[in-house]
C-alpha cells in the first residue's frame, strides 16, 4: 500500500509518494519489494495513488526485481482499509499486507511467510505509531491506541498475514483504518504476534536519519567508480558507475554512493551515509551519519552530521550543520530530537558560511543567506 | 520497419515467439503471421494487430517458429500479403523485412516458369526462389537466392525437411542472433529476446546465419564457416511491458527523469571528446536526422552555436544524402567538418545513407543513438549512446530528451576544449545539466494542470505552436507530437514568422500554444502573442515561474519550474508531450500505434 502522500514529510515528497524516499540510497519501497521477493513472495499487488506514476515507472512490471507487480489504483485518500480492499480484489486465499512507507528488514518477510496461520508483525519504536500498539489480553492480541507516548512498547508495524475471510470481516467493521478495524474484530480472531528483526516507522524528517542507518545494513554492494590515488575505503561501501572519488578522501562504511557523483579531494564520508546520484561534494568536506539525496551540490569545507539534504540542495562552502539534542516544534507539536543536525527540504539553497543549528528544519525551496545563523526555532522559508 | 523473430530450441515455440513478436509490434502493425513445424509447415497469418492472428492459433508443440509483423510497403495490408510467405507446396516458409528492388523482373521470370503468385508482396518471390534452388541444404539455397536479388532485406527461412533449423541473412536492415541454453533466436532487435538471453551475435551484411537448437553457424558467401563474436548486453530494467500505465507513451514520458539520469554519467564524467576522436579544431558542423531527432538536432544547433561559436547546419537525412557536398557539410571545406547523425534506432535508412555519404566526403562522423550495437554505431567514427532504454511508443519522447541532453553535454565539452568556456564556466554548465532530471520531474508532477488544458484544444481542427530561439524547435516538436498521435492538424512556427503568412489562418477556433521563456527574445515574443490576441485566437502559454506578464495576456497558462531559459527545452518538451498525450487520450486514438506510422524507419 503506497497510495498516501506522507504529509509530515512534505518537503521531501514533492516529487514522489513517501515510499519513494530513499533510505540506504534506495526507495523504501525498493527495500520492501526486494525483501518480499527474497522471501519467495513474488506476486505483488501494489496499491498506488498519490504520484503513482513515479512508483510505476520505477518498478515497471517487477520483472527486474524478480517479481510480478500488478498495480491497483486508489484515486482518493479514502484510508488504509479501503486501500486493502482495492489491493485484495483478485486474492482468493491468504496474503501479506505491507504498508509501503515503513522500513522493515527482509528477514521479517521470511518469518511471516513461514508461519502457518494469521499473524501480526510487531516491532519496537521510540514513539507512537499510527498502526497502534499490540497488547496481549487473555492470550489474545489486540490493538490499542490508548498510550500515545509509549516508549519501548510492542508496536504494530501494519504488516500482517491474513486470510481473505478475515479481511472481509475487517472491511465490514466501521472506520477507515486498518488499526481501528483490527480493534473491532479482535474478539473474533486469533492472530499470532511475530517479531520484526528491524523495523522503522518513517513519519518525521528525523526518522530518515535513523532509518538510513538501519537500511544501510542491507547495502547492496557494487563498486564501479573511478577511484584516484590515496583514497582509503573501509567497510561496506557501494559506489555507482561514473562516480569519481578524488585523492586523499577517506570513506568509512557503511556508505552508499550513487552514480555520477564527484567526491572532492580530501573529503571524509561516513559512516552511515547515503549519497544519491549526481552529487558533488567539494574538497575538504565531511559528511557523517547523513542522507544526501540526488543532485545536491556541497561546496568546499562543509560539515554535515546527522542531517538530511533533499533533492537538488545547494550547500555553500564553509557551511555547517552540526547535531544537537533538543526539543523542537514541528507542525505545531513539540518533539524531542536527539543527535540530529539539519533537515533540509528539496531544492533549498544554503549560502556559504551558514551555520545550521541542530534540529533545524527547512521546508522545500528555502533560501538561507550567506553567513546566516539559522536557529532551529524558525521553520519558515527564507532568511 | 517490419519485425522478424525466430526460435528453435527445446521448448514449445509458439508462446515464446508470440511474446517476442509483441515486443516488435512497434515496427509495424498492418499484419502479422507465424510459421511453425508440426511434421509439415503450418502457417497462420492475419491482417491487423498481432491479437487478430493470435485468435486464430491453436495449441502447437512445434519447437521451431518464425514470425513477422508488417508495415506495408509493397502491397496493401491484407491476409494474403502478410508474412510468412511460402511456395506452392509449402515446403519453405519465409519472413522478410525490407524491399526487393528487382522483384518485378524476378516475378515475371518465375511466372514464365509456371508459378502463380498469391499476393502482391515483393517478398513472395523469396520462398519460390529458395525452393527452386533447394537440394537438401537450406544455406546453399539461400546463398543462390542472394545472387538473384537486389535490395535491402533481412530474410529468415525454414524448410519442412528440418524441424530444427532457421537460415537467415541481412543486408542493411537489422538482424541479431541470441544464444540461449539449448535454444537459439533470431530477431530484428535485442529487446524482443532479452528476456531469454543476453548473449548476442551481430551478423554483418550478407553473412548467412544458420541456427539450430544447439548451434549458431555463420557462413560467408563462399559458404566457409566464420568465427563470430558473442557480445553480452546489459539487461535493461524497463522491458516492453506497460507496468500499470495506460499507454507505453505515458510510461515513457514518466521514465524521462531516469533516462536522463542514466545517460548523464557517460556524458559528463568520462571525457567524451577523446573517446569520440574530437580533440581537433572543428571548423563547421552538420547535424543530420529525421523526425523528432531532427528537432533535437535543431535545439543542438542553438546550444552549440551559443557556447562554441562553431557554425552548425541541420538537415533532414533524406535531403542531406542527396545534397551537393558543399551544402551537406555546412558550407565550409577548409577544415575537416564534423557530421553528427541522430537516430534513435540506429537503423533509420536515410540517416544511415547520410552517414555513408558524409564519410565518403571525408567528414568526421559521430552518431547519437539509443540502441547499442545497432547498424549506425558500426559505421561512424564515434558513438554517443543515450541510455533511454527501449522506446516502444511510436511517438518519440524519452529518446528526444536524451538526444538533446547529449548535444548539450557535447556543446559544453567542445566549448571547454576550444577555450570559449573556461573551467569554472564549464563546471557551472555541468551542474546545470545535472539539474535537468529533477526539473523534468517537477513538470511530470504537475501533469494534472496540463490535463486541465485539454478542453481548450481538443475540439479544434487546427493548432499552432510558436516559439523563438532555442524553443523554436520545441514548437516544431510540439506540433509533430500533436499531429502524430491525435491527428489534429498542427503547425510549429518561429513566432516572428506568423505575420509572413500563417496569421491568415488564425481565428477564434485555432488555439495557439506559445512558448515564452525570459531570454533575449522575450519582449518580441510578447508582441507576437499580442498580434495573435488581436486576431481573437485563444492563446495558451508556457512560461517560467514568476512571470507576471504572460498570465495576464494569455487565455491559459502553464508554469515551468525555475530554470535557465537556455535549459528550458527540457521541461517545455515534457509539457508538450503530456499535452499531446492527454488530447489524444481524450479523443481515443491509438496512441502507441498511430495510423500509418511505425518506429525504426528502415525504408527510404
Amino acid at each position: 500500500m503506497t497510495a498516501g502522500e506522507g504529509a509530515r514529510l512534505g518537503s521531501w515528497t514533492s516529487n514522489r509518494p513517501k515510499g519513494m524516499i530513499p533510505l540506504g540510497n534506495r526507495p523504501i519501497l525498493d527495500h520492501l519489494v526486494r525483501g518480499l521477493v527474497s522471501a519467495g513472495i513474488t506476486e505483488i499487488n501494489m496499491v498506488v495513488g498519490y504520484a503513482r506514476n513515479s512508483v510505476m515507472s520505477y518498478f515497471g512490471d517487477g520483472f527486474s526485481f524478480g517479481g510480478k507487480i500488478k498495480y491497483c489504483f486508489q484515486d482518493k485518500p479514502t484510508g488504509t482499509l479501503d486501500a486493502m480492499k482495492i489491493g485484495m480484489s483478485d486474492i482468493e486465499d491468504e496474503f501479506i499486507l505491507v504498508p509501503g512507507d515503513n522500513y522493515v528488514s527482509a528477514s521479517s518477510f521470511i518469518t511471516m511467510k513461514n508461519y502457518d496461520g494469521e499473524a501480526l508483525l510487531s516491532g519496537q519504536a521510540e514513539r507512537w505509531s499510527k498502526w497502534g500498539e499490540i497488547e496481549i489480553r487473555k492470550d489474545n492480541p489486540s490493538i490499542t491506541f490508548d498510550n500515545p507516548d509509549a516508549y519501548g512498547r510492542i508496536h504494530f508495524t501494519g504488516i500482517m498475514k491474513l486470510k481473505r475471510q478475515t479481511a472481509e470481516k475487517m472491511l465490514l467493521s466501521s472506520g477507515r483504518h486498518i488499526g481501528e478495524s483490527l480493534q473491532a474484530i479482535a474478539s473474533q480472531t486469533s492472530f499470532e504476534v511475530l517479531k520484526a528483526e528491524y523495523w522503522h516507522n518513517i513519519v518525521y524528517p528525523w526518522d530518515l536519519i535513523s532509518g538510513n542507518r538501519m537500511a544501510l545494513r542491507d547495502n547492496l554492494l557494487f563498486r564501479s567508480a573511478k577511484i584516484e590515488k590515496n583514497v582509503v575505503i573501509k567497510g561496506e561501501v557501494s559506489i555507482g558507475k561514473g562516480t569519481v572519488i578524488r585523492s586523499g578522501s577517506y570513506i568509512l562504511g557503511p556508505v552508499s554512493i550513487g552514480e555520477g557523483c564527484d567526491i572532492g579531494p580530501n573529503s571524509v564520508i561516513g559512516s552511515t551515509v547515503s549519497i544519491g546520484d549526481n552529487v558533488i561534494i567539494g574538497p575538504f568536506s565531511e559528511v557523517v551519519d547523513s542522507v544526501v539525496m540526488s543532485n545536491c551540490d556541497l561546496g568546499s569545507y562543509t560539515s554535515l552530521k546527522g542531517s538530511v539534504l533533499g533533492n537538488g540542495v545547494s550547500f555553500g562552502s564553509h557551511s555547517i550543520a552540526i547535531p544537537s539534542t533538543r526539543n523542537i516544534m514541528y507542525f505545531d507539536k513539540e518533539f524531542s530530537v536527539s543527535d540530529r543536525g539539519a533537515m533540509i527540504g528539496d531544492d533549498c539553497i544554503i549560502g556559504s558560511r551558514a551555520t545550521l543549528q541542530g534540529g533545524s528544519i527547512l521546508l522545500s525551496g528555502a533560501t538561507i543567506g550567506e553567513g546566516e545563523f539559522y536557529n532551529a526555532n524558525f521553520q519558515g522559508e527564507n532568511i | 520497419m517490419c519485425g522478424i523473430v525466430g526460435y528453435t530450441g527445446d521448448q514449445p515455440a509458439q508462446e515464446i515467439i508470440l511474446e517476442s513478436l509483441k515486443k516488435l509490434e512497434y515496427r509495424g502493425y498492418d499484419s502479422s503471421g507465424i510459421a511453425m513445424h508440426e511434421g509439415k509447415l503450418v502457417i497462420c497469418k492475419k491482417e491487423g494487430p498481432i491479437e487478430n492472428m493470435e485468435a486464430e492459433l491453436t495449441e502447437s508443440n512445434s519447437t521451431l517458429a518464425i514470425a513477422h509483423t508488417r508495415w506495408a510497403t509493397h502491397g496493401a495490408p491484407s491476409d494474403a500479403n502478410a508474412h510468412p510467405h511460402s511456395d506452392e507446396e509449402i515446403s519453405v516458409a519465409v519472413v522478410h523485412n525490407g524491399t526487393i528492388d528487382n522483384y518485378l523482373e524476378i516475378k515475371e521470370s518465375l511466372e514464365a516458369e509456371g508459378h502463380n503468385f498469391k499476393s502482391n508482396s515483393d517478398s513472395e518471390i523469396l520462398p519460390l526462389l529458395i525452393s527452386k534452388y533447394y537440394s537438401g541444404n537450406l544455406v546453399e539455397a539461400m546463398n543462390k537466392t542472394l545472387n538473384d536479388i537486389h535490395g535491402i532485406f533481412t530474410i529468415a527461412a525454414i524448410h519442412k525437411d528440418n524441424p530444427d533449423e532457421i537460415v537467415a541473412v541481412r543486408n542493411e536492415t537489422p538482424l541479431v542472433v541470441g544464444i540461449g541454453n539449448s535454444e537459439n533466436f533470431i530477431s530484428s532487435d535485442i529487446y524482443a529476446i532479452l528476456k531469454y538471453t543476453q548473449e548476442i551475435v551481430y551478423p554483418e551484411d550478407y553473412q548467412i546465419i544458420r541456427i539450430t537448437s544447439d548451434k549458431v553457424e555463420v557462413f560467408d558467401r563462399d559458404l566457409n564457416l566464420l568465427d563470430y563474436n558473442v557480445e553480452t548486453v546489459e539487461k535493461y530494467t524497463e522491458v516492453a511491458e506497460k507496468g500499470g500505465f495506460e499507454h507505453f507513451m505515458l510510461k515513457e514520458i514518466f521514465e524521462q527523469p531516469k533516462a536522463l539520469q542514466d545517460s548523464l554519467t557517460e556524458l559528463l564524467v568520462e571525457s567524451p571528446l577523446e573517446r569520440l576522436g574530437l580533440n581537433w579544431k572543428i571548423g563547421s558542423m552538420s547535424i543530420v536526422a529525421c523526425g523528432t531527432s531532427y528537432h533535437a538536432g535543431l535545439v543542438g544547433k542553438y546550444i552549440i552555436e551559443q557556447l562554441t561559436a562553431i557554425p552548425v547546419s541541420v538537415s533532414y537525412s533524406s535531403e542531406f544524402r542527396y545534397a551537393a557536398p558543399v551544402q551537406g557539410v555546412g558550407g565550409l571545406l577548409s577544415s575537416r567538418p564534423l557530421v553528427i547523425l541522430i537516430s534513435q534506432s540506429g537503423e533509420t535508412a536515410d540517416t544511415l545513407a547520410a552517414a555513408r555519404s558524409a564519410k565518403q566526403q571525408g567528414c568526421h562522423t559521430i552518431a547519437i543513438c539509443n540502441v547499442p550495437g545497432s547498424r549506425i554505431t558500426r559505421e561512424v567514427d564515434g558513438v554517443i549512446i543515450t541510455k533511454s532504454g527501449q522506446e516502444v511508443g511510436v511517438a518519440a519522447t524519452k529518446t528526444f530528451m536524451t538526444q538533446m541532453q547529449a548535444l548539450y553535454a557535447l556543446a559544453v565539452n567542445l566549448a571547454f576544449n576550444s577555450g570559449s568556456l573556461d573551467h569554472p564556466q564549464s563546471k557551472m554548465w555541468e551542474s546545470e545539466i545535472r539539474k535537468i532530471p529533477s526539473k523534468v520531474s517537477q513538470v511530470l508532477n504537475n501533469c494534472e494542470s496540463i490535463k486541465a488544458l485539454v478542453p481548450h484544444i481538443v475540439k479544434s481542427k487546427s493548432v499552432f505552436f510558436i516559439g523563438r530561439n532555442i524553443n523554436y524547435p520545441l514548437a516544431l516538436e510540439g506540433a509533430l507530437k500533436l499531429k502524430e498521435i491525435s491527428y489534429i492538424h498542427a503547425e510549429g512556427y518561429p513566432a516572428g514568422e506568423l505575420k509572413h503568412g500563417p496569421l491568415a489562418l488564425l481565428s477564434k477556433d485555432t488555439p495557439v500554444i506559445a512558448i515564452a521563456v525570459q531570454d533575449h527574445t522575450y519582449s518580441k515574443l510578447i508582441s507576437n502573442i499580442e498580434e495573435i490576441i488581436a486576431r481573437k485566437a485563444p492563446v495558451i502559454t508556457v512560461a517560467q515561474k514568476g512571470d507576471q506578464l504572460v498570465p495576464k495576456i494569455s487565455d491559459h497558462f502553464f508554469e515551468l519550474p525555475e530554470i535557465d531559459p537556455v535549459l528550458s527545452p527540457f521541461p517545455v518538451a515534457v509539457f508538450l508531450q503530456l499535452l499531446s498525450y492527454y488530447i489524444a487520450d481524450e479523443l481515443g486514438t491509438d496512441i502507441d500505434k498511430p495510423r500509418n506510422l511505425a518506429k525504426s524507419v528502415t525504408v527510404e
